[in-house]
């Protein structure tokens, strides 16, 4: 049941309203109850696994109040890690394992092991650990009532895509008593369905493309998979971002204040720019529980960078377990290390061509460099191997035929040309409205501040267009957001 | 504390009416039509003039598939038996479809008597026509007013066949909303709709070289499906409790075996209900259908066929004793409609010039004529009189290689403020004959542009355009554009240009003769 399906916003009908009726101080019972709920519609052994491994967390956290040495902190941690690891690497391994020894014994064969992975294992994870890192470090107590904590590890708008919450956050919201307002409906509904917008509306469409394209490789070149490569970085943005805005947008409705994940991060002007707006929950994740322990940038400079190497091929192997992701979080590693060496260099550059450090021509010219880059890096995170992830760099390289961006070639690749200039037009609309967010516009807080029938003609709109425009029905996959996977 | 909760909760109903009606009125826009004249399946013109209906005004409701649609015109029956029906058909409706058309009928109509088209009883469907029955499903139910007999329906329908939403089936804007790319006039323009007949649909096609029989003797019967069976006698039941006479048909179908008829009869004497086989080769002898005339195809009737059908019918229904509740306003305008629709027809097919031009220009046609070289040079005395009897002012005693246009009809057809058309007794015409070429464009009051264009043959002599006789209505030119009288009709009625000859006109030594090209 992923958002944009009918049972889901059938399920989020009933939670919003036995939300409105309870009292506001049960709303953490509530969010557990909805949690599990939504939990168990998915699978309902694995709620079960989900269950256990919340009264782990909730008295493993004990312990670690009680008895915080670093050993049991280590064990505690590493047993946390442990369904991640088994769920989602143990069949990577053993497959590494294949073919290392396969190449000394002949007889070894291939060894897999049948695992269903549950829904969100990479995020509740994640969120458990550092949950417990921060009661081990004393920066928050371990949770008493086993509802709240429960509400916390698998808070359901957040089991899809994400982002990773922190104790410091969702917890102490849901420790407090809460205040419904109704103007956290109003703005958790505009960002559900802005979410839905960039989701079924843009992403979507540009899913046909690169999918047209990425699966049929061989039948392109040149212009057309350089198109399919950018047409890819936006699909995974906004596909990421789309699914955040829903979780966003359930999260404020309930009251709750999850934390942003995007900040426009194809409009900064470096990959360290990038990444510091994207998927800011992770990062920031990494940054205080791997890159900080591991010393970050206070023990030398080659340490840092190898600490940032780390962090990176970390990120890349939990957004997946294959040599690819491995090799996309190791590049975009380098990528900000050579970005980091050549910062002085650059800057004696453009000094020497006279050109304005700050002028807006800059800017963009460095977006559309650190646009490039990163379209680059997510071959790799797209093809289905690094092999492929090769190939299609070779098939961009192969004939460039610009021809074929203007003689209806486009219109062949999974959409129609109306689908196709209707998807042109709302990519326009989110790069000047992201613009417009950059330079400081708070399109939400301008809407909720507007005139009531101002924000009804937004709201409608915006279903409307999700209605009419968006990409779904019998025939398309609801479950194919990028993110669940993780 | 109060006041505030009840502001915020009327807020919030505001809201959710105005997003209702928005979505309500993308999905009218949106949603597939089901529309005859462009798809051959007359469902949603079906629906949409069933809700019209004056509350029970209704004397005979049918039931059934495509058979009853194009078989049996409730104009026809109106005209001859005064009894007011009602088509409830759709494309390949079975027992299932319907019996829940049934339950939706009962809720504003209440006839003495419903005929059930019986031949979906014996149902064989091939694996890929089962595949297509949610296809018919769709069509028949999604414009059927939501409610919880739909719901019902729908449910009954998921349980059966499994490849449909139910959230879809229930509001249409979820599945037919990427047909905003495919939006034509017909989704935004009721006009779509205006050829609504009571259900029927009418259709001129022919079925070539075939002979219909029909049979003698009933063979052993042919036990139906037990679903369809039990589906029937759902149906048996809902009539006995609202004490409807149900009567059961077999509509004419060439590939009828007269085994399904005999369990039909079967069926019916259990109940003791009537049973009407009309393939049945006493019943159909006196039909006498004239399959390369009268029927559509190896299964169905065309309009000429339907009006003998449904006479026979008539017949039958009044021999049984069922009785006319009284005329009815809309049911003469129907009637009208349909004289008009089947004299639109024998239009076209007329092809003597004078019975020609008599009949378009007194039967409330719009007449667009544009002659073509030397037009005038094979008219009598006769012929002319004939033309000038519509066009006032027009004095056709010397029209020798002149270029000429007309344009003629009732006066309520035309703008007012055109001055150029110049009107007596109700008719409104414009003619003008001139040794120039002439250019004429102007609009009707339904909004219908038309342009003409004459070339005669003074005019066109030294042009390089060369000879014309352009007759273009709706952007569209129609005029054969051949040496002679080129005519479009217009019917204001049904808004359709149901005929475009030529009556070739420029041989002094040939009579005038009408020209029928292939290509119409």
């Amino acid at each position: 049941m992923t958002f944009n399906t009918f049972g889901f916003l059938g399920f989020f009908l009933i939670v919003m309203l036995v939300y409105f009726v309870l009292p506001g101080k049960l709303r953490s019972y509530l969010a557990a109850l909805a949690s599990l709920a939504f939990y168990a519609l998915y699978d309902l052994k694995i709620t079960v696994f989900l269950l256990i491994y919340i009264l782990y967390v909730y008295f493993a956290a004990r312990i670690l109040e009680k008895k915080g040495s670093k050993p049991v902190f280590a064990a505690i941690v590493i047993l946390a890690l442990v369904p991640l690891l088994a769920f989602k690497y143990l069949n990577f391994s053993l497959h590494i394992m294949d073919s290392v020894l396969g190449r000394f014994v002949s007889s070894f064969g291939t060894h897999s092991v049948s695992l269903v992975v549950p829904l969100g294992i990479s995020y509740f994870t994640f969120k458990s650990v550092g949950y417990l890192v921060d009661v081990y470090k004393k920066d928050i107590s371990a949770e008493r009532n086993l509802p709240v904590l429960a509400a916390f590890v698998s808070f359901f708008p957040e089991m899809l895509a994400g982002p990773i919450d922190r104790s410091n956050n969702l917890l102490k919201q849901l420790r407090e008593k809460g205040e419904k307002r109704f103007i956290d409906l109003e703005a958790g509904m505009l960002l559900l369905f802005y979410g839905y917008f960039e989701k079924m509306c843009v992403a979507d469409r540009l899913k046909a493309i690169v999918d047209g394209v990425y699966d049929n490789i061989n039948d392109y070149n040149g212009a057309v998979v350089i198109v399919a490569i950018a047409a890819y970085s936006l699909e995974i943005y906004l596909d990421f971002a789309g699914c955040t805005h829903m979780a966003l947008g359930v999260g404020k409705s309930l009251g709750f204040d999850l934390p942003v994940n995007f900040r426009q991060p194809y409009l900064q002007t470096s990959v360290a720019g990038f990444w510091r707006n994207w998927h800011i929950s992770l990062m920031d994740w990494l940054k205080d529980y791997i890159y900080i322990p591991l010393g970050g940038s206070r023990k030398g400079t080659v340490r840092k960078y190898v600490n940032a190497l780390i962090v990176f091929a970390t990120s890349g192997l939990w957004h997946g377990a294959g040599l690819n992701y491995l090799l996309w979080g190791t590049l975009n590693g380098l990528l900000q290390i050579g970005g980091n060496i050549l910062n002085p260099f650059k800057d004696k550059f453009y000094a020497s061509l006279k050109i304005e450090k700050e002028s807006e021509g800059l800017k963009w010219f460095k977006r559309l460099g650190t646009f490039i880059l990163m379209s680059c890096t997510w071959v790799f995170f797209r093809a289905p191997s690094s092999t492929y992830a090769l190939t299609i760099f070779k098939r961009a390289a192969m004939k460039l035929d610009m021809n074929r961006l203007f003689d209806g070639t486009l219109y062949t690749l999974g959409l129609s040309q109306k689908s196709f200039n209707l998807m042109l037009l709302f990519l326009l609309f989110v790069l000047l409205f992201d613009y417009a967010c950059l330079k400081g516009f708070k399109a939400l807080e301008f809407v909720l501040r507007s005139h009531y029938l101002f924000k009804c003609f937004i709201f409608i709109l915006l279903v409307a267009i999700v209605a009419v425009f968006g990409i779904y029905g019998t025939a398309f996959d609801a479950s194919s957001f990028i993110y669940i996977q993780y | 504390m109060q006041k505030k909760y009840i502001y915020r909760t009327a807020k919030i109903i505001l809201l959710a009416a105005m997003l209702i009606t928005v979505l309500f009125v993308l999905q009218n826009i949106l949603r597939h039509k089901s529309i005859y004249k462009l798809d051959e399946t007359p469902e949603t013109e079906m629906w949409q003039e069933f809700y019209g209906l004056e509350k029970n005004s209704l004397d005979v409701v049918f039931f059934g598939n495509s058979h009853v649609y194009n078989g049996i015109n409730p104009a026809v029956l109106y005209g001859e038996t005064g009894l007011k029906s009602f088509d409830m058909s759709s494309s390949n409706q079975d027992l299932f479809v319907s019996y829940h058309l049934f339950k939706e009928m009962l809720k504003t109509q209440s006839p003495s008597v419903v005929v059930l088209d019986t031949y979906a009883l014996h149902l064989n469907l091939t694996p890929k026509e089962e595949s297509m029955r949610s296809t018919y499903y769709k069509m028949a139910f999604d414009d059927m007013k939501l409610s919880s007999d739909k719901i019902e329906a729908v449910r009954e329908w998921k349980k059966e066949k499994d490849d449909i939403d139910i959230v879809e089936r229930l509001f249409p804007i979820f599945e037919y909303h990427s047909r905003w790319e495919e939006l034509n006039d017909a989704d935004f323009s009721k006009d779509a709709l205006r050829s609504v007949n009571l259900g029927y649909a009418y259709s001129f096609k022919t079925c070539e070289g075939k002979e219909f029989k029909g049979y003698d003797l009933y063979d052993e019967p042919i036990e139906p499906d037990y679903k369809y069976r039990a589906q029937l006698d759902k149906i048996i039941k809902l009539a006995n409790e609202n004490n409807i006479e149900l009567i059961l048909v077999l509509l004419p179908d060439m590939t009828i075996e007269s085994g399904t008829a005999a369990a039909t009869g079967q069926i019916a004497d259990e109940n003791g209900l009537i049973f009407l086989d009309y393939n049945e080769a006493s019943r159909l002898n006196a039909l006498n259908i004239v399959p390369e005339k009268e029927m559509r195809d190896v299964h169905h009737m065309n309009a000429f066929g339907a009006v003998k059908l449904t006479k026979a019918l008539a017949k039958d229904l009044t021999d049984l004793g069922v009785v006319s509740s009284g005329s009815n306003a809309y049911f003469d305008k129907k009637l009208s409609y349909h004289n008009k629709v089947m004299l639109n027809r024998e239009v076209s097919m007329i092809e003597d010039y004078e019975t020609y031009v008599d009949t378009v220009l007194n039967n409330e046609y719009i007449v667009f004529v544009s002659a073509k070289e030397e037009a005038f040079d094979g008219l009598t005395d006769s012929d002319k009189e004939a033309l000038m009897g519509g066009f006032t002012g027009l004095d056709l005693s010397d029209c020798w290689g002149r270029s000429f246009v007309g344009v003629s009809g009732p006066e309520k057809y035309f703008l007012n403020k055109d001055d150029h058309l110049c009107r007596s007794d109700g008719r409104a015409s414009y003619t003008i004959l001139n040794t120039e070429k002439i250019d004429l464009s102007s609009t009707l009051k339904d909004g219908t542009g038309f342009e003409l264009e004459s070339i005669g043959y003074f005019a066109g002599a030294e042009s390089e355009e060369g000879f014309n006789a352009e007759i273009k209505v709706a952007g569209r030119d129609l005029a054969e554009n051949e040496n002679g009288l080129n005519f479009v009709i217009y019917d204001p009625l049904t808004k359709e240009v149901i005929d475009w000859c030529v009556f070739i006109s420029s041989m002094e030594d040939k009579p005038i003769y009408r020209s029928f090209y292939l290509d119409r």
